[in-house]
């Protein structure tokens, strides 16, 4: 067949469309929160609504910065319908608005625009059904990761991704961020647990996405929710698939002389065909400080440690077990322990949660980075990371969920030494070795307001139209968690997708820390 | 009819400089295993035959990059070489069945089980807009959550947003020593049976019951040792014996002989007509007594294969008066909260029984997704959900 003339002309629009809140912000803020204040005076009760500020500041941050914004006003939703009254007051005044559960977001996600609403879902908090012979939760948005596992375990069952927040992260913002956690080796994210989410749309209305069956006809609206950081709706309500409890778990501390050796003994073990529950990295650094504060002794001087877990039927566990030690040991392992009851497994595991603890004792300020390597390319990049943190002349220790070869460096620095531009720079210089290693900005803490001027250097401008252009199927207002995920001109400081130099533009251009 | 003009471009960007000239509407195709899964013919066919090959497959990292042209058969022999595969038994492999194709079906088969189907395993695609954008969505490395997830968005689309036209996926490892063991169990002991099962730690990959006629449940288990799949197998019929079920190992060769025929129903034959029901798994009695009995009054010859942990059904009907049959079941699924659609579509089955049956929720939003994703309404109109 014949080429045929062009049916419409490719022209490009820009990323992000000119939304209603610009105008909102030149028509002046404080009259619109006024009329949605007094519109929701009318439809909550009196308690519902904060304005004081100095109440609202601790809604002006989330786990990202310790930096408030200045909120226009928190909105405390018990219900579905509150949270539709609110969406459709904001609508109404072209107030921008963003959800929140427990605010331990990590990437500024649930940070609110200056003089926006917070609607906050973290009173909702019934689990609604339980359904163990359909493996299924149903359960309101502000209920914690571990209160959905509490909810089963007595027949038997849990929610298998684990964030290491899961005892004051809501539910609600494991969905926005698709949360991951150790066990996500094995058994996947958030996304890959949610049969389906009720949400009130950008426009106000309810939808549900999914459903509480395994697949719904249709296009898998869930599985674009999921992980949308809070930009395409507000979730009210989750099913959720929970799984039978393994019958047997064991769990290994394993030293090695370096982070390359560890490194090698990972891919070993993937190469081998084992699929651990998790296998987890801390450097010594990192190691020796976590065991400082919590008093779990380390087995030997070790340069690096693995915590590798099994878990499934006793034979296979194992089975398996067996084969990671000989792969380890081959690899140059020093000492390996085998947790032998719950105790002993919960002191190792110990060492690894309190690591974010464990950093502010190595330095006054510290920045959490998360990227993604090919795990074969692990050893390689950490060996980098080190060249690039000498090179920077700060330290960093590293925390690896090393089975996913999901990395988080840690950047230790002084602020009051004047050391946040070098820091924030290394981050950024460590995010784009991800990328240049086949690698991910993000692997679980997401993109949030932290990385959206980072979208670029992983995605092409035409990615990141048609990622906007289902934002705005979703969302055609675009008051739904502005500036979030996807750069913006105001953001970044000019049009995205033209990048070159991205570390000289971001210098200054992200609030941080 | 005549035949439809089929075009065929060699590369990503003469798919999208097609998807942006042209001026018909157009159906994607891979192998074309499908082909009587939608009513109607096609005036234009985009093929992604050319489109094939693996880009990369890293096997210390456990991940395949493929065209959505290449045959899950070949993609499965490549990486085999290495003890891994794409964790997805779907029926119509051998008649070529591409990932792309797959892919936008979102099919699989029994062993969804324990590994999801290509929405749980894909980690970013190549996608090309109805209008010729080409966008990259998620990536190549196992855990990524940056930017939205439009690669599950286009799983199960159909074609009807464009098409997918490189994909990456995790892959497993093989588990070699595997066992099949069959139980005797009628519908309504399926569900005290699976529970004793997970009492009892057993964690089949695969987990079908087959019915009307000899109501059996057909489990595998999988595992990477000898000793772990013997345990494993002996622990599944200690569970059946404690609920008074009886349970055989099956040899190897009447095992292979039990999951064909399990294929045989997901794929149909030509002339079949199958369809998909979905409930909560709990309704598995319900769901075959109505099926059942919906066939017997309209003569028609059915087969019922359920993934029975998951509540996904596939029923192969022939002869009688199918359509009558699935108005049937469409109306007690409506009261069960489940839903059926038609897959292969026999010549039996005419234009007036739907393939989706009523909208699904959140369909407002599809509606509009749809126009973002293919604005001129190029890409299978009006072949999907709701009439999109």
């Amino acid at each position: 067949m014949a080429r045929q003339p062009l049916g419409l002309p490719r022209t490009s629009p820009p990323v992000v469309s000119p939304r209603c809140w610009d105008t909102w912000q030149s028509l002046g803020m404080s009259s619109a929160l006024e009329g949605v204040r007094r519109r929701l005076a009318d439809l909550l009760e009196p308690e519902q609504l904060i304005s004081d500020e100095l109440e609202m500041e601790a809604y002006g941050r989330d786990g990202f910065s310790k930096n408030s914004v200045a909120v226009g006003l928190v909105v405390l939703a018990r219900q579905r319908e509150d949270v539709t009254a609110t969406v459709l007051a904001c609508l109404e005044a072209g107030v921008p608005y963003v959800a929140r559960g427990a605010g331990t977001g990590v990437s500024g996600g649930a940070r609110p625009l200056p003089g926006a609403v917070v609607i906050s879902v973290d009173g909702m908090t019934n689990v609604n059904e339980v359904a163990p012979a359909n493996l299924l939760v149903d359960a309101e948005p502000g209920v914690t990761n571990a209160a959905i596992t509490e909810a089963v375990a007595r027949d038997h069952l849990y929610y298998a991704p684990d964030p290491s927040s899961k005892s004051v992260c809501t539910i609600g913002g494991n969905v926005a961020e698709n949360a991951g956690g150790a066990h996500c080796l094995k058994y996947g994210f958030t996304t890959h647990h949610v049969l389906g989410v009720e949400v009130v749309t950008p426009e106000g209305g309810t939808e549900v996405l999914g459903g509480d069956l395994v697949e719904v006809p249709g296009y898998d609206l869930r599985g674009v929710f999921v992980g949308s950081e809070g930009t395409l709706g507000i979730a009210t309500r989750v099913w959720l698939r929970v799984l039978p409890c393994p019958s047997t778990v064991r769990t290994a501390l394993i030293d090695f002389r370096s982070l390359e050796a560890a490194g090698t003994a990972v891919a070993n073990i993937i190469a081998a065909g084992i699929v651990p529950a998790c296998i987890e990295m801390m450097d010594e650094v990192i190691l020796r400080a976590a065991s400082e504060i919590t008093g779990v002794l380390l087995p030997t001087q070790a340069a690096a440690a693995l915590i590798v877990e099994c878990d499934g039927p006793a034979e296979a566990v194992e089975d398996d077990m067996s084969a990671v030690i000989e792969i380890c040991r081959s690899d140059g392992a020093g000492s390996i322990h085998i947790a032998a009851d719950l105790a002993d497994r919960e002191r190792i595991w110990r060492l690894r949660t309190s690591a974010f603890d464990a950093v502010t004792t190595l330095a006054p300020d510290c920045m959490v980075q998360d990227g993604v390597v090919p795990r074969a390319s692990l050893g390689a990049v950490l060996t980098s990371v080190g060249d690039l943190a000498s090179a920077a002349g700060l330290r960093v220790t590293n925390v690896v969920h090393a089975g996913d070869g999901n990395l988080h460096p840690l950047v230790l620095f002084d602020e009051s030494a004047g050391q946040a531009d070098a820091a924030t720079e290394l981050a950024t210089a460590i995010s784009a070795l991800c990328v240049s290693r086949g690698g991910s900005i993000t692997g679980e803490h997401g993109v949030g307001s932290d990385k959206a001027c980072l979208m670029p250097i992983m995605f092409s401008e035409d990615s990141l139209i048609v990622m906007d252009r289902v934002r705005r199927a979703f969302d055609p207002t675009g008051l739904c968690n502005p500036e979030k995920v996807l750069p913006t001109p105001r953001l970044c400081g000019e049009p995205p997708g033209r990048y070159r130099r991205h570390t000289a533009e971001l210098k200054g251009a992200v609030q941080r820390w | 009819m005549t035949a439809p003009a089929v075009l065929t471009p060699d590369d990503i960007a003469g798919m999208a400089d097609t998807l942006r000239e042209i001026r018909s509407p157009l159906v994607v195709r891979g192998a074309g295993t499908k082909d009587d899964w939608s009513l109607g013919e096609p005036e234009v066919v985009l093929s992604t035959k050319r489109l094939v090959g693996v880009v990369l497959h890293d096997p210390a990292d456990g991940v395949i990059v493929v065209r959505a042209g290449t045959s899950l058969a070949n993609t499965q022999k490549v990486l085999a070489r290495h003890g891994q595969w794409l964790a997805i038994d779907p029926p119509l492999v051998g008649d070529g069945a591409t990932i792309g194709g797959i892919f936008s079906a979102n099919d699989a088969g029994p062993r969804r089980l324990a590994y999801g189907t290509l929405r749980d395993m894909v980690l970013g695609v190549t996608l090309i807009t109805g209008d010729g954008f080409i966008a990259k969505t998620g990536g190549r490395v196992i855990k990524n959550v940056a930017g939205f997830d439009l690669a599950r968005l286009y799983c199960g689309a159909f074609g009807t947003l464009g098409l997918v036209a490189e994909l990456a996926f995790r892959v497993q490892p093989i588990r070699p020593n595997r066992r099949t063991i069959r139980v005797r169990c009628p519908a309504t002991r399926v569900g005290p049976f699976l529970r004793a099962m997970r009492v009892a730690g057993v964690e089949p990959s695969a987990a079908d019951w087959f019915g009307p006629s000899d109501a059996t449940m057909v489990l595998r288990i999988e595992q990477r040792t000898e000793r772990a799949a013997t345990a494993q197998a002996k622990s599944a019929c200690e569970a059946a014996l404690s609920e008074g079920l009886g349970a055989e190992v099956l040899n190897e060769s009447d095992g292979r002989e039990v999951w064909q025929h399990g294929e045989s129903i997901l794929a149909g034959s030509p002339g079949d007509t199958t369809i998909r029901i979905v409930s909560r798994p709990s309704d598995l009695p319900q769901v075959a007594h109505g099926i059942f009995a919906a066939c017997t009054e309209n003569d028609t010859d059915v087969t019922l294969v359920s993934h029975a942990v998951l509540g996904v059904h596939t029923a192969r009907l022939r002869g009688g008066r199918p359509g009558d049959a699935i108005a049937v079941v469409r109306a007690q699924m409506a009261l069960l909260g489940g839903y059926v659609t038609t897959r292969r579509r026999g010549p039996d089955l005419g234009p007036e029984v739907p393939r989706w049956g009523e909208p699904p929720p959140g369909f407002a939003i599809m509606r509009r997704v749809k126009h973002e994703l293919d604005p001129r309404g190029r890409c299978a109109p009006g072949t999907f959900v709701g009439g999109i």
